[in-house]
């Protein structure tokens, strides 16, 4: 490990707001000693720890799992576990993550995501379940693969914070809800595309996007959210013209 | 039913496990040998009757989890595949990739939204349980977003919030895990059970803490010293890297002590050797593992081992449960890691966790709704007279004045836990850092909070978790002292051998004004008799 | 319950601060010149259809000074977006659809850019008069 222990001081400009005190959020500079291998969450801990008590911010497993940490870094959404202090020049911009309103200092109002994870269906959805007894579904690994990059989505929304169209437009269902559909649309054990089928082709499902790609630019987990959007526009035009069977319909 | 949890559903620590859930699968298997391997791990402290049936129930548990569409990694006839483990004969442990926690919570989260009888509280921090006539009839909860205090009444409370890993200043756990269950159950008069056992797994990344896993020995990684030496043909020459945790820590803690490690900047380390795996090996079976390495510590573990340390990982100890995941107090049940049933006695077998999990979250589920079914809601009345008392005892808490810091508080908590309840344990260090978290407890007295805001106030939030985090350590330090013996993860430099004739017994530790009070009850012995634990 | 909350934000330097947001907004806009060179076309096809000397003006019209530089801009817009969008667009059919599998990726990029080639050599040959 080439680590040293050197010790730098970096600015942080952070966006602050307090609902019971401030009338719109304000810009806070906070000097902080920074170790070399830090990343920006360790700096907001600092902060919170031995400078500014007051400080909100949410976050947990600091190892880029858990998705509680998401932030807009230098106007970038990011990961503030994964996002390293070395990587950056001069004064490092915080901000809460853009598209979403803000409830105090960096932590934004995440219920309409939950809502839009919801409307999708998340679920295996099949007119026959096995009981447990008989033992599991079979799935080859060639069939995990088709899906399984989908499934690796930590709810982080960061997709949500560079989606152009999300961001004029807030009730696009949005990338990650769609590629959480695509996840188990993909899945051979599941029987329900044509109960998502209402939810994807419409004006907020998936026709809204534009092709930006910043969804994939962003995701810290290689999802891809723009390749499942746009195959499942694919799949929802041959659905919609009958080319496809909509799997599930009765 | 009421899902009450300080943080979205998603983000519960389980998100972070990675190696795998064991459960008999195989025809080269059978439940007496796992059953067998859970308690040779556990030192022969686990309950013999529970693990038989934690072992029978946990092949349909992951049944079940897989048909709610968990991914489990599959073989190519398509049916779930099985790895090797610590401390398992054979390959029992069911995975999805290196990420299995993460994938098993999804799964079960994403599962649940499909019924609307299920009501959500997300980020509401529990203070208290609510007891009226002897029994729990629900919880006070903090409102985080608010900061109301609100009572969320019910007839019957499952407590599953997990370990104390954060009281200690290295660990794999998350922030979160702040031992509020454990707790909040102590405050109660609740018993907790084996507090002392705290696992330090082999593999953490030095300074951060973050888990490499166990599954990358699993695949066949080699654990290295400064010599280039897989030292641990010294210590478990049978198992090798694939011995429990608590031999695999205390090897590399000795190798450190031999001056046979190597120094770095967050202390002495040794090396986890995966270059021999080959980059197809790793991409497929450890991806996780490539992308923290690189990311935390510079390092592709394709081309050079990664440097780890032992690292706090996991509690056997915790709440006392029995089999049907009841505690002593009438409607409050636990599961999981807050609990102690207890399957993982003095040491946990990786990958037996996460089925911990199912089994006696099933488990719990059904007592608590039977329970439920016969009980009824209590009096309003005197449990919303608790609920405003504790409200006041809260708003008291905020931005309150007071000389002390939450941080440094924190900071010398950790640092006491780290001297007195490492891996190698003594009494002068026992004694020391019992005598500090006493200090402590005065001193938290004393807290200063600056935050006076209602609204997402993480300060308060921080305190709170103090607190619950001291009543915690104050129950592993006292329990670990009174031990006198070594057995499993609680290894004396004093009292190096296990002593069964005196210490076959599960301690227990309530909570008490005047310091806590400690007591013993037996283990559950069936058909294996305690032996010699050599891997 | 809620609480009062401030509005949401779009990322610092929305337009203007980033050069991939940057870049987005070209892409955006070069749907106009995209447009416009479909415009072209048809106006092409149309002339074709009215019989030789229209089809000789408007090669005129396109071979002016003004016109070649209108084509250069709309070539460089259709380019641009072209490349812009095949980045999204070969990702689209990598799809498993019912049970027919997934088509390996090289395959698909071949064919996008087969088709991308092919397409404009043959608008090119016949506005250079080579065909027709």
């Amino acid at each position: 490990m080439s680590l040293s222990s050197r010790i730098q001081n970096v600015n942080f400009d952070v966006l602050r707001f307090r609902p019971e005190q401030d009338r719109e959020p304000i810009w806070q500079r906070y000097e902080v000693p920074c170790k070399p291998d830090w990343v920006v969450l360790d700096a907001l801990n600092y902060i919170k720890d031995e400078i500014d008590p007051t400080l909100s911010h949410r976050w947990s497993c600091r190892m880029g799992v858990c998705g509680s940490c998401s932030m807009m870094v230098n106007g970038l959404p990011k990961l503030t576990c994964s996002a390293f202090v070395r990587g950056y020049e001069g004064a490092i911009r915080v901000a809460p993550l853009a598209n979403f309103p803000i409830v105090r200092d960096l932590v934004v109002e995440l219920e309409s995501f939950l809502r839009k994870l919801k409307s999708v269906k998340p679920w295996i959805i099949r007119k026959l379940e096995k009981d447990v007894q008989h033992g599991e579904y079979l799935q080859s690994p060639q069939e995990l693969e088709t899906y399984k990059q989908f499934t690796m989505c930590i709810n982080c929304a960061l997709c949500y914070a560079a989606c152009p169209v999300f961001a004029h437009d807030t009730d696009f269902i949005g990338p990650a809800a769609i590629a959480l559909a695509f996840r188990y649309n993909q899945d051979t054990r599941d029987e329900g595309e044509a109960e998502r089928f209402e939810i994807l082709n419409r004006h907020e499902g998936v026709w809204s996007c534009s092709y930006a790609n910043e969804c994939s630019e962003v995701c810290p987990k290689h999802v891809d959210p723009a390749a499942a959007v746009n195959r499942s526009k694919l799949l929802t035009a041959l659905q919609w013209a009958r080319v496809l069977p909509r799997r599930g319909a009765s | 039913m009421a899902c009450v949890s300080k943080v979205y559903p998603m983000r519960s620590h389980t998100v972070s496990a990675e190696g795998g859930a064991a459960a008999v699968a195989r025809a080269d298997d059978n439940l007496d040998l796992h059953a067998y391997d859970t308690l040779k791990g556990s030192d022969f402290l686990a309950d013999q009757d529970i693990v038989e049936t934690f072992v029978e129930e946990a092949p349909r548990e992951l049944v079940q989890l897989e048909h709610w569409g968990c991914p489990w990694s599959r073989d190519p006839d398509g049916r779930v595949a099985v790895r090797w483990f610590g401390g398992m004969s054979v390959q029992r442990t069911w995975f999805a990739s290196d990420k299995t926690g993460f994938h098993m919570l999804h799964a079960l989260f994403q599962t649940s939204l499909k019924y609307d009888g299920i009501v959500r509280f997300d980020e509401f921090f529990v203070t208290k349980l609510l007891i009226e006539d002897g029994q729990v009839r629900g919880v006070t909860a903090l409102d985080i977003r608010t900061g109301e205090i609100r009572a969320v009444l019910g007839r019957a409370v499952i407590i599953c919030t997990g370990g104390a890993g954060q009281a200690f200043p290295f660990t794999t756990n998350a922030a979160i895990k702040s031992g509020d269950g454990m707790a909040i159950a102590y405050r109660a008069g609740v018993r907790l059970k084996d507090m002392e056992f705290v696992q330090y797994h082999p593999t953490g990344l030095p300074g951060t803490g973050i888990l490499i896993t166990e599954a990358s020995r699993g695949e066949g990684g080699y654990l290295l010293n400064a010599e280039g030496e897989r030292f641990l043909q010294r210590y478990v020459p049978n198992k090798m890297e694939l011995g429990p945790r608590d031999m695999l820590s205390r090897a590399i803690i000795q190798e450190v002590q031999a001056g046979r490690a190597y120094k770095g900047p967050y202390g002495e380390y040794v090396h986890l050797d995966l270059t021999h795996l080959g980059e197809k090996v790793i991409n497929k079976k450890l991806p996780f593992v490539r992308e923290l390495a690189r990311n935390y510590v510079g390092i592709d573990p394709v081309h050079e081992p990664i440097p780890v340390r032992p690292v706090v990982h996991y509690m056997m100890g915790g709440i006392d449960t029995d089999v049907n995941a009841a505690t002593e107090l009438p409607g409050l049940y636990a599961a999981g890691e807050v609990a102690s049933v207890s399957i993982n006695g003095a040491n946990r077998l990786g990958s037996n966790s996460l089925t911990e999990c199912l089994v006696f979250g099933a488990r719990a589920g059904h007592s608590a709704v039977a329970f439920a079914r016969d009980s009824d809601e209590g009096r309003e009345g005197p449990l919303l007279e608790q609920a405003a008392a504790e409200a006041s005892r809260i708003e008291a808490l905020r931005g309150k004045s007071g000389g002390e810091k939450i941080s440094q508080l924190r900071r010398e908590m950790n640092l006491a836990m780290e001297r007195g309840c490492g891996v190698f344990r003594e009494e002068s260090e026992m004694q020391a850092t019992v005598q500090t978290l006493a200090e402590l407890r005065g001193r938290y007295a004393d807290l200063g909070l600056t935050d006076q805001s209602n609204v997402f106030n993480t300060e308060l939030i921080a305190a709170l978790e103090l607190g619950h985090l001291l009543d915690v350590a104050e129950a592993v330090a006292n329990t670990a002292l009174a031990r006198k013996e070594s057995r499993g993860a609680h290894t004396r430099t004093d009292y190096p051998n296990r002593i069964d004739a005196e210490y076959l017994k599960h301690s227990l530790v309530r909570f008490a004004p005047e310091g806590p009070r400690l007591d013993y009850k037996p283990v559950t012995i069936t058909r294996w008799q305690p032996e010699e634990r050599k891997y | 319950m809620t609480t009062r909350t401030a509005p949401a934000r779009a990322p610092d330097g929305w337009w203007s601060g980033h050069p991939r947001y940057r870049n987005y907004v070209f892409f955006a806009a070069s749907g106009v010149p995209l447009a416009l060179a479909c415009v072209v076309l048809l106006l092409g096809v149309r002339a074709l259809g009215q019989g030789h000397a229209a089809w000789q003006a408007y090669l005129a019209q396109l071979g002016s000074l003004p016109g070649q530089l209108g084509c250069w801009l709309l070539l460089l817009g259709t380019i641009f977006f072209s490349v812009r969008w095949l980045r999204v667009g070969v990702k689209i059919p990598l799809v498993r659809i019912g049970p027919l599998p997934a088509p390996p990726a090289p395959v698909i990029w071949v064919a996008h850019f087969a088709g991308l080639l092919t397409l404009t050599a043959l608008v090119l040959l016949v506005l250079g008069g080579v065909i027709l």
